[in-house]
């Protein structure tokens, strides 16, 4: 079932391709804001880059979440599946991975070109894309969890990140620090353990959660 | 044939905001019964729907079926629920639309082609849903009732957007379903004409809790 | 018709009397506690050799610290409840708690800041306890603007529920992480209560203030509760009355 309804996911995103490009292009825009809103001293952006990676990768992740949930809510195709027999849960773990795999994925990949624009340390560049790579998966499943509680309200959108950013703490700590250790010659698996654990912790909790909330909104 | 079956609804009450929209509502359906929801806009109409597919918990009162135990396991297997919103995406094309449900209910060897033709949209299989009117969506989501072989289905208002050969196509598919042992709730502002027994629920407005 | 919502009614108005009686107790046991533990810690107990007069902030910082965890856990345990027994009363609880418990984090984000200024020469640090405790703030905020921005009563309930509980599992992760991420970035600044031991003078002044502050928060969630309670019931019968007797 878990195919079936990924499959669709697939399906729907091959047909509305343009909008995959649009988390990467917020991406790129937001990091080239810093050097304009700081300094354009290499130094200075260099210490910068793992954060601003990493913050810009967050909001990216959340702003796409909309175009996952939104739609299939209006049109009542959520509703349509859970009347299916569905389970609330395996629906948003669909979302989830789908939301991952458009978005996050694509972030991944193009996250060291950001890492050398922002001057980033060389050996912190393939850390940065192995931290987002065991983060976002996390982020993910917890914005699922959000996006769940407030796909039934209007203007969820500023809701949404009031609920959601504190919970992304964690993970945004340890991945920028896994970069910063990187980029100066340390050993960041620690930090990657860590990213992976929260994943792996999320991944078999957080769809019970976002299932449950899902439910709740459609009884609105 | 579907297998014989009973739901009942006991003493049941709902409050919405500040409004009780229905209380001391009970009411039966068998196989081989329709269940005509009647009642003004507002009177709780989709809301009652929503409270029996498990959407809405009532504040009092409660579903059961008979011969099974668990009420919302044995609905989520054996309804088709047609609301307001379809779940027709407009991305997919008809045939996509109809298979993703049937692949949800596990249909071995499903007839689209056929289906799609039985609701007036032959040649169209292949269509994205997005190049074809209201009504003509409203129809693809109608051609779910001849793919999976549900023993209940529940519609909330299926005669909107519907031309009158569809409404009297339509009842006509109704009575089929209530002939092979299912059961049809339905609610409609349109009078349906039905050959078959149809049992009545009024809904009034019962005001203030 | 009174028996068909007996059960909907029942427990509430019964908890609303029952909380009346005990009200004026909660008061005198929280007011006296608060009272001696406050002249103990504000003028008997020694002041601290290094920093003088100004660590019996402490004596608040503190408890109103430890309080807005307690009662996060409080509002998510409440509202484990009325998700898995459905019990309207719970997520009363489990409501009247938010207010408190993010007017609990503001008192330590305060005290927390008052104290900094003196030891750090800044109002603001990001130091671990008080990062944690403002991330904790903004998850009572969150809580709060979910239930209010759904209309339906009874999916408020359950979605603020879910938050809570989410939030209840996250705390201890994001309490770690902070602490450990400050102490990277941080490792000179000054732990505040951090001593080898803290002498039994401040000792007991301190539990006293920790316990009154308990129960200075169940005397203040009674009226919250009772005041929840009277909105939601808004239409029952014994709500009016109770109404037009005051």
């Amino acid at each position: 079932m878990f195919r079936v309804l990924l499959l669709r996911e697939i399906r729907l995103m091959a047909r509305r391709k343009s909008e995959l490009v649009n988390p990467l292009m917020f991406f790129l825009i937001v990091a080239m804001l810093f050097p304009f809103g700081v300094s354009p001293e290499p130094t200075i952006l260099a210490q910068l880059a793992p954060g601003v990676i990493w913050v810009c990768a967050l909001l990216a992740l959340m702003l796409s979440l909309d175009g996952f949930y939104r739609d299939d809510f209006d049109d009542g195709s959520l509703r349509q599946m859970v009347m299916s027999g569905v389970a609330p849960a395996l629906i948003v773990l669909t979302k989830a991975v789908a939301n991952w795999l458009f978005t996050a994925l694509p972030l991944i990949i193009v996250s060291p070109l950001i890492g050398v624009m922002l001057n980033l340390h060389p050996s912190g560049i393939a850390a940065v894309a192995l931290t987002l790579l065991l983060g976002t998966p996390a982020m993910c499943l917890i914005a699922a969890i959000g996006m769940s509680l407030t796909v039934g309200l209007r203007r969820g959108g500023i809701l949404l990140a009031l609920l959601v950013l504190p919970l992304y703490i964690p993970i945004l700590i340890f991945g920028a620090m896994g970069v910063n250790a990187a980029a100066m010659g340390q050993s960041y698996s620690g930090q990657l353990l860590f990213l992976a654990a929260m994943s792996v912790f999320t991944v078999s909790l957080a769809p019970w959660a976002a299932g449950a909330a899902l439910k709740v909104s459609l009884g609105e | 044939m579907y297998s014989r079956f009973t739901i009942t609804a006991q003493d049941l009450a709902l409050i919405r905001g500040d409004r009780l929209l229905f209380k001391h509502c009970n009411f039966t359906v068998s196989s081989g019964q329709v269940l005509y929801i009647k009642g003004a806009n507002g009177a709780g109409k989709t809301s009652l729907l929503n409270t029996l597919t498990g959407f809405i918990e009532p504040d009092n009162g409660a579903f059961s079926v008979s011969p099974e135990n668990h009420f919302h396991t044995w609905l989520t297997r054996n309804t088709l629920y047609l609301g307001h919103h379809t779940g027709i995406k407009s991305a997919l094309t008809v045939t996509e639309n109809l298979a993703f449900y049937a692949h949800l209910r596990g249909v071995t060897k499903p007839d689209f082609t056929s289906a799609i033709a039985a609701v007036g949209l032959a040649g169209f299989d292949e269509q994205l849903a997005a190049h074809l009117s209201q009504g003509q969506k409203r129809r693809i989501a109608l051609a779910r009732l001849l793919i999976e072989p549900v023993a209940l289905w529940i519609l909330d208002e299926p005669l909107v957007a519907l031309d009158v050969d569809g409404q009297a196509w339509l009842c006509g598919l109704i009575e089929q379903q209530v002939n092979n042992g299912g059961a049809v709730i339905v609610t409609s502002h349109q009078p349906l004409t039905l050959n078959c027994t149809v049992s009545e629920l009024e809904l009034a407005g019962v005001g203030n809790v | 018709m009174a028996w068909t919502w007996f059960f909907r009614l029942g427990s509430p108005k019964w908890f609303y009397q029952m909380s009346l009686k005990w009200q004026p107790w909660l008061w005198f046991f929280a007011g006296s506690g608060l009272g001696i533990g406050l002249i103990w810690g504000l003028w008997i107990a020694p002041p601290d050799y290094y920093q003088g007069e100004l660590q019996r902030i402490m004596y608040i910082h503190v408890p109103a610290a430890y309080l807005s965890m307690f009662v996060y856990v409080v509002m998510a345990v409440s509202g484990a409840i009325g998700i898995i027994w459905r019990m309207k009363m719970a997520y009363t609880v489990s409501m009247s708690c938010s207010p408190i418990g993010a007017a609990f984090t503001f008192l330590a984000l305060i005290t927390g800041s008052l104290w900094g200024k003196p030891t750090w020469g800044t109002y603001w640090v990001f130091d671990a306890r008080l990062t944690a405790e403002l991330v904790l703030l903004f998850l009572y905020f969150g809580h709060m603007a979910l239930f209010n921005a759904i209309s339906d009563l009874k999916s408020a309930d359950k979605a603020a529920a879910i938050l809570a509980i989410v939030g209840v599992v996250n705390i201890p992760i994001i309490h770690f992480s902070v602490e450990w991420w400050n102490s990277l970035h941080q490792p000179a600044s000054l732990s505040k209560l951090e001593k080898p031991s803290i002498d039994s003078s401040m000792l007991w002044p301190l539990l006293i203030m920790i316990v009154s502050f308990k129960v200075f928060f169940v005397a203040v969630l009674l009226p919250f509760i009772r005041n929840h309670i009277l909105w939601r019931d808004r239409d029952a019968q014994w709500v009016k009355q109770e109404v037009e007797s005051k």
